[in-house]
């Protein structure tokens, strides 16, 4: 579950005179900025340089008791972080850093699965898997993600919608 | 001479009579070819929305798109509707529309106005199904006034849209005994979709028993007492308060039940090995669940996406946490 909207709220505004606040607050919100830069950057370091990037910024503001919604916020700034990334780096590099991560993957029945809903995902447009990724794995309402992605509330939902009809197509054995 | 004069008359008579049709064509030529009949051209008309009485100038507001909406989706008992409430009914900024999982939301986005902020709440009953409910209890089955005193101890039923229930009032002046009569009926034949209002806050209480309105039968049943505090927080009694309370009453019948669920979980065990055989190998989910592989739905995706996230490695997390000491000079644990 994920952490209460005021519990996060209080470790963003004590975490710069508290360690033990910045360390519940990167407990709580790591994986889902990692899994978000992640599938954006298809890299294991890229996706942590780019969290750290968010967490550096977040540090860096001078004021944290204005950021209404801290989850959306951090998640926010990681996928910023990580679209900056994306464009200075070329596309064949990013590919060749895929192929050399899959093969270090054990050959388990969880993996396996795993694996094809991380391909499956990666073959969505962009925007269709920012909106999943948001929703799912960083746990955003579509409302938190419309504002996130400074799209209508009905763009984003048709859109994981979209998402979803790809996923199951493909996940059970289509093309999408 | 005479003749003459007549020959002059004629031929000037002539002249005039051939300067006039010059002129008249002259005029006519210099207004140029007389143009044929063409057809004015016509807007393309706005389009006007179904149930609506077309008119040229005709723009729907944000409000009534929104109420047509409403008004197809309650008209259509298989539309998924459960409920609606908007902040403002004729200028809503804000709504809420209950569904089920039959409703088609895509369908309702495409329509619904950007400037109105949608909120959709799952239900598991339909308005329809509800107002069934509703009026079976009201008119039909408990409410018959001078019949029964224990037909019409309930006194009223409306349905809660937003959390998608029948809310049903009892007489609380009744014994203990008839209303939890009536109360078992009621969760037996409608179970979760009706909430019962059988409890008294101990401010209502207390007031009820100060009152000298109040007539005899309140006062004259002790047993009244205990059961008006059965949820002293005055909220409704719900079919599980209904169903636990049963429980406890009801260790007999413990052991069939689990028999019958002893006998259901090994037909269930059976058929997934079934599956297994046939299609070779299930996905295990990240919560324990198996999925027979080529049968995903949403939900199997969802926790699949979900398990599937990574996680920062520990040379990522040392390089966070020293940048967090860079920043602010602490060293977090």
């Amino acid at each position: 579950m994920p952490a209460e909207k005021n519990l996060l709220a209080e470790w963003l505004r004590a975490m710069k005179h508290n360690r033990e606040a910045f360390a519940s607050l990167y407990a709580e919100m790591s994986r889902p900025m990692y899994t978000v830069a992640c599938r954006i950057l298809h890299n294991r370091a890229d996706a942590e340089d780019a969290v750290q990037e968010a967490f550096v910024k977040l540090l860096r503001r001078e004021r944290t008791d204005d950021i209404e919604n801290g989850r959306a916020y951090l998640l926010q700034t990681v996928r910023n972080e990580a679209l900056m990334i994306l464009r200075k780096r070329s596309h064949e590099e990013l590919q060749e850093d895929v192929a050399t991560e899959e093969q270090d993957r054990t050959d388990s029945f969880a993996w396996e699965n795993e694996e094809a809903i991380t391909e499956a995902i990666g073959r969505l447009e962009p925007t269709e898997r920012d909106i999943f990724t948001l929703h799912v794995n960083g746990e955003l309402s579509f409302e938190e993600i419309a504002g996130v992605m400074d799209m209508s509330l009905s763009a984003v939902y048709r859109r994981y919608r979209k998402a979803q009809k790809k996923l199951r197509k493909m996940m059970n054995g289509g093309n999408p | 001479m005479k003749v003459l004069y007549k020959h002059r008359l004629v031929l000037i008579g002539a002249i005039a009579l051939f300067a006039m049709l010059w002129i008249t064509c002259g005029i006519s030529q210099a207004r140029g070819p007389v143009p044929t009949e063409t057809p004015m051209p016509t807007a393309t008309p706005t389009p006007i929305p179904e149930g609506w009485t077309p008119d040229d100038t005709y723009q729907p507001t944000s409000g009534e798109q929104v109420r047509l909406i409403w008004k197809k989706l309650y008209a259509d008992p298989e539309s998924g509707y459960a409920g609606y409430e908007a902040d403002d009914w004729w200028n809503p900024k804000e709504a809420i529309l209950v569904l089920t999982k039959d409703a088609d939301r895509e369908a309702i986005l495409k329509e619904w106005p950007d400037d109105v902020k949608l909120s959709m709440i799952d239900a598991k009953y339909t308005f329809n199904e509800l107002d069934a409910v509703r009026r079976e209890i009201f008119a039909e089955r408990y409410y018959r006034f001078g019949e029964d005193s224990e037909e019409h101890i309930v006194i009223g039923a409306d349905i809660n849209q937003r959390e998608n229930y029948v809310k049903v009032c009892i007489d609380r002046r009744t014994s203990k005994k008839i209303q939890e009569k009536v109360i078992a009926d009621l969760f037996e034949r409608y179970g979760d979709c009706i909430r019962i209002d059988a409890s008294m806050s101990s401010e209502e209480l207390e007031e009820l028993e100060a009152s000298t309105a109040v007539d005899d039968l309140t006062l004259a049943n002790s047993a009244n007492k205990e059961f008006y505090n059965y949820k002293p927080d005055g909220s409704l009694l719900t079919f599980t308060d209904y169903m636990s309370n049963r429980g406890s009453d009801k260790a007999a019948s413990r052991g069939a039940t689990l028999a019958i669920a002893a006998g259901l979980g090994a037909a269930i065990l059976a058929l997934a090995y079934v599956l297994r055989r046939q299609n070779g190998r299930v996905a295990v989910l990240a919560d324990g669940r198996q999925s027979v592989r080529g049968t995903y739905s949403d939900a199997e995706i969802e926790a699949l996406a979900k398990c599937a996230g990574g996680d920062v490695s520990e040379e990522g997390r040392m390089r966070i946490f020293e940048a967090y000491e860079r920043e602010t000079g602490k060293t977090p644990r």
